[in-house]
């Protein structure tokens, strides 16, 4: 060996103790490359949705898209919290208002975030707040809200980040009227266009927010997008972007989930319709209460008649017979499978009232044949079905024939009726037909379903005096019931047991047979963690959600 | 000639006008309230109701609601839609009709391209094998209800082996940036099963009718004497028998012309695909009035110029049907 490989060979000796730094420092570095793309828990989330929001602003929202696309857009001044107790302004969240506070049983005042602000960039102010809450106040404008927020008497700004609301009488919902029907809408862009054209404005499609998302690009008729703000003043969301998917069809929104293409799907289904995604290890299906309730309802008055008493309907003894002869939690377990209860009340899952509310009374088909044949109705002839004066007890339910559950539970209903002698004929009906007849009063049972605001208040349009001739179709009127939701309404300090006599009144004249309370079912993707979904708005707080850094896909970097 | 056009012109125009009138009075005596939404628990309050009526022109007789359709639409414009307000029918028809036309004419090119070809290949190989097994896999096809062949290779091919996307037009996070090229794919691949999906059921038509008209002008002497000649076969079969077998086809053609803008409302539905037919089916549901109208009007005006437009094929092709 020669000089030059002895140098060569004293260099590398003169090296090698790098050898052990080199590779820890390497190993370090790797470590901590791979630790940064792991520690990832970005993303966007794709959302299958059932119909297109074209008026995402909750003011001017005509179904329920609109209402989800408004929760991602706007903020309210307070969030309701999971457990919807909307009769105690402590159990909200704060959002654009930091905190509230009561001066007196009529007054509420509310301090804004200074943080918060527009898309736009400007401030939210107590300007736009006041500003939203008269408008919607204004009954030429938007009926349905002035009818909801009727209570309140007056809403002023007391400099930038007060308003101060007083109310017309003291009840237990105030502070949830206030901060339930309305997002604060900006005043800046708003207050120059007459309140009955906000609708066909630009604002109306492409709205200037205050929440965690603005809208991105919109495909009308496939898809809307919506972009995470940074400057969210409540913290920027990680999931990034939002995309509403369009899908009608039922199969077409099971396979977008199925295939990959879509991460979340909210839909009240059946058993059999969710079995496909069961054991999908990329897939789950989160359930929680809901606010949908189904039910059969007893038109009081004569098919189409509103002035004349209904022949057999009338009589409450009929009337409770058929709530007897239903046996529901084998109606719910044969359709729904785990996805539904027993309803219990014109409430759902969620609405508080059902945690105190006494039950419906249940299946005893004795107690019902009990019930006819003290009323006169007796199978003279042996045909199965009982007769009074010579007519048989014949009755027909309408269903559309659109909705899956009411359709796969009407002949069970039918024959559970059969059973205890009463013929149920069945008309499924085309949707718009069936709320035409029922807007109509055409009908002896209705077999509706319907999903409420959180507020139990909402009972008193369809099922006291006062909502006849608007939502209380069946022209139920009860002054027992009227009295005693009156003052379970205006109970400020124990609602619970006020609520309890109060249905405990309507279970006793049986306007309706409660049927089902569908659970709220989100299939979703397995992706996700921290993930909080409402039953009054699945998506509000979506911008709290975060991506599993180990389930990351190519498409949460788009 | 141009006098035989003429009349069928004014008889199109006219069948236009009948059919436009009788869709207009029939729509608005079918039961159903287009204001009356679905889901909700509080109906329309009658104040928020009377504006409504007001704004889209429901609260006039139905006379007065033809007038004032028929000035607009003349103009091009066919109102605001009521399911989808603040929409308008126009921004709505046209946003509908480029998916419609892609989808229909992808079907149409598979039909009359392989169709005409697998016809033209069963008369040429009658009672082989062959025929025989084409015949009876067309007659399957045919015979397949197109949702459930919908269902079973979204099944397959989407769910079970994830070779191709389940629904939808393109892929909803395709990014921004993505070029011609990219989207242009992308389109393609979310094309091919709703486009298998309407050719398998329809191609046995063409094929059928390909096959007997090709079987009939093949045993003719012109034929037989193009062979005598010593022609090559391809050249006897494509440039002689076939254009004279082409006839029924053409006819075919125009009567599958209007599936270009009418779509399949099935198939669309289950491929969630944005065209035309599930915009009319949405329409119908929510009597959605003024998307009906234009709509069913697109679709009886197609139907109206493709019958003017085979009709004139076939005597441009036929010199012997011209009229006198």
């Amino acid at each position: 060996m020669g000089t030059a490989g002895k140098i060569q060979r004293s260099r590398r000796r003169h090296l090698r103790w790098l050898r052990g730094p080199l590779a820890l420092a390497s190993v370090a570095v790797g470590f901590a490359t791979a630790g940064q793309a792991q520690r990832k828990d970005t993303g966007t989330l794709t959302i299958v949705v059932g119909a297109e929001p074209n008026l995402p602003v909750r003011l001017l929202a005509a179904n329920k898209a609109d209402i989800d696309a408004a929760s991602l857009m706007f903020a309210p001044l307070a969030w309701l919290n999971k457990k919807l107790m909307t009769a105690d302004e402590s159990a909200f969240e704060p959002a654009l208002a930091r905190g509230w506070s009561r001066r007196d049983s009529l007054t509420l005042v509310f301090e804004l975030d200074p943080r918060a602000r527009w898309h736009d960039g400007t401030p939210i102010t107590s300007r736009d707040v006041v500003w939203t809450l008269n408008t919607a106040r204004d009954l030429a404008a938007f009926p349905v809200f002035a009818l909801l927020m009727r209570e309140i008497a007056s809403v002023t700004a007391q400099g930038p980040e007060r308003v101060v609301v007083t109310f017309k009488r003291a009840y237990a919902e105030q502070f949830y009227d206030v901060v339930y029907h309305v997002a604060p809408l900006p005043a800046h862009l708003l207050d120059t266009i007459p309140a009955k054209r906000l609708d066909a404005s630009a604002f109306a499609a492409n709205p200037v927010g205050s929440g965690p998302y603005r809208m991105g690009t919109r495909e009308p008729g496939r898809q809307v997008d919506f972009v995470a703000r940074a400057d969210f003043f409540l913290g920027p969301p990680k999931i990034t972007r939002i995309v509403f998917l369009l899908a009608r069809n039922a199969e077409a929104q099971l396979n977008l989930m199925l295939d990959g293409s879509a991460d979340a799907f909210e839909s009240a289904v059946l058993a059999r319709q969710i079995a496909p995604v069961v054991g999908r290890p990329n897939l789950r299906i989160v359930t929680g209460p809901w606010l949908s309730v189904g039910y059969l309802l007893f038109n009081r008055k004569a098919y189409g008649d509103r002035q004349t008493a209904h022949p057999i309907l009338a009589d409450l003894g009929v009337r409770q017979a058929i709530v007897h002869a239903l046996d529901r939690p084998t109606l719910i377990r044969s359709v729904f499978g785990p996805y539904a209860a027993v309803a219990e009340g014109p409430m759902g899952q969620a609405t508080w009232i059902r945690r105190v509310a006494p039950k419906q009374p249940g299946f005893d088909p004795d107690r019902s044949r009990r019930l006819l044949r003290e009323r006169g109705w007796l199978d003279r002839d042996g045909d199965g079905i009982v007769e009074k004066d010579g007519r048989p007890l014949s009755l027909r339910m309408m269903y559309p024939s659109s909705n899956i559950p009411r359709v796969a539970l009407g002949e069970p209903i039918q024959e559970m009726l059969r059973r205890v002698g009463i013929k149920l004929e069945l008309d499924r009906l085309e949707p718009r037909v069936w709320l035409q007849r029922r807007s109509r009063g055409e009908f002896d049972i209705d077999f509706s379903q319907v999903t409420l605001d959180p507020s139990p208040t909402g009972i008193v349009q369809s099922w006291t005096c006062a909502g006849i001739g608007g939502s209380n179709a069946a022209s139920i009127c009860d002054q027992s019931f009227d009295r005693a939701l009156e003052r379970a309404i205006a109970e400020r300090d124990e609602p619970a047991p006020r609520w309890r006599d109060a249905i405990a009144a309507l279970h006793a004249n049986a306007p309706a047979a409660f049927v089902f309370a569908p659970t709220q079912t989100v299939v979703l993707s397995t992706r996700y963690r921290q993930v909080d979904i409402r039953a009054e708005a699945p998506w509000s707080h979506v911008w709290r959600w975060s991506v599993d850094p180990g389930q990351r896909l190519a498409r949460d970097d788009r | 000639m141009t006098g035989w056009l003429a009349r069928r012109l004014a008889q199109a125009g006219v069948t236009f006008a009948l059919v436009t009138l009788f869709l207009f009075v029939l729509m608005r005596l079918t039961p159903g309230d287009p204001l009356q939404r679905l889901g909700s628990d509080r109906p329309i309050p009658a104040l928020e109701e009377a504006r409504l009526r007001a704004l889209f022109g429901l609260d006039q007789p139905i006379a007065t609601q033809f007038g004032r359709f028929l000035e607009s639409a003349a103009q091009g414009d066919f109102g605001v839609s009521i399911e989808h307000y603040p929409a308008r029918v126009g921004t709505l028809v046209a946003s509908r009709l480029g998916p419609s036309l892609l989808l229909g004419g992808a079907v149409l090119a598979v039909n009359f391209t392989l169709g005409v070809w697998l016809g033209v290949l069963q008369a040429r190989r009658r009672g082989s094998r062959l025929d025989r097994w084409l015949g009876r896999l067309a007659l399957a096809g045919y015979a397949a209800p197109t949702f459930w062949l919908a269902i079973v290779l979204v099944s397959l091919f989407a769910i079970e082996w994830r070779l191709l996307p389940a629904a939808q037009m393109t892929d909803p996070l395709l990014s921004p940036d993505a070029g011609p090229v990219a989207v242009a794919l992308d389109v393609l691949r979310h094309l091919i099963l709703p486009t298998a999906t309407l050719s398998i059921v329809t191609i046995a038509a063409t094929m059928r009718y390909q096959r007997t008209a090709m079987l009939e002008v093949l045993r003719l002497d012109f034929v037989r004497a193009a062979r005598a000649r010593g022609l090559g076969e391809q050249r006897v079969i494509w440039r002689h028998a076939w254009r004279n077998a082409l006839l029924p086809i053409v006819t075919l053609f125009g009567l599958w012309l209007p599936v270009l803008v009418s779509g399949s409302v099935f198939v669309e539905q289950i491929f969630n695909w944005p065209g035309l037919g599930s915009l009319a089916f949405g329409a119908v549901i929510a009597r959605d009035y003024p998307v009906l109208m234009a709509t069913t009007m697109l679709v009886s005006g197609a139907i109206i110029t493709a019958g003017i437009a085979t009709d004139l094929a076939i005597h441009l092709l036929d010199p012997r049907t011209k009229p006198a």
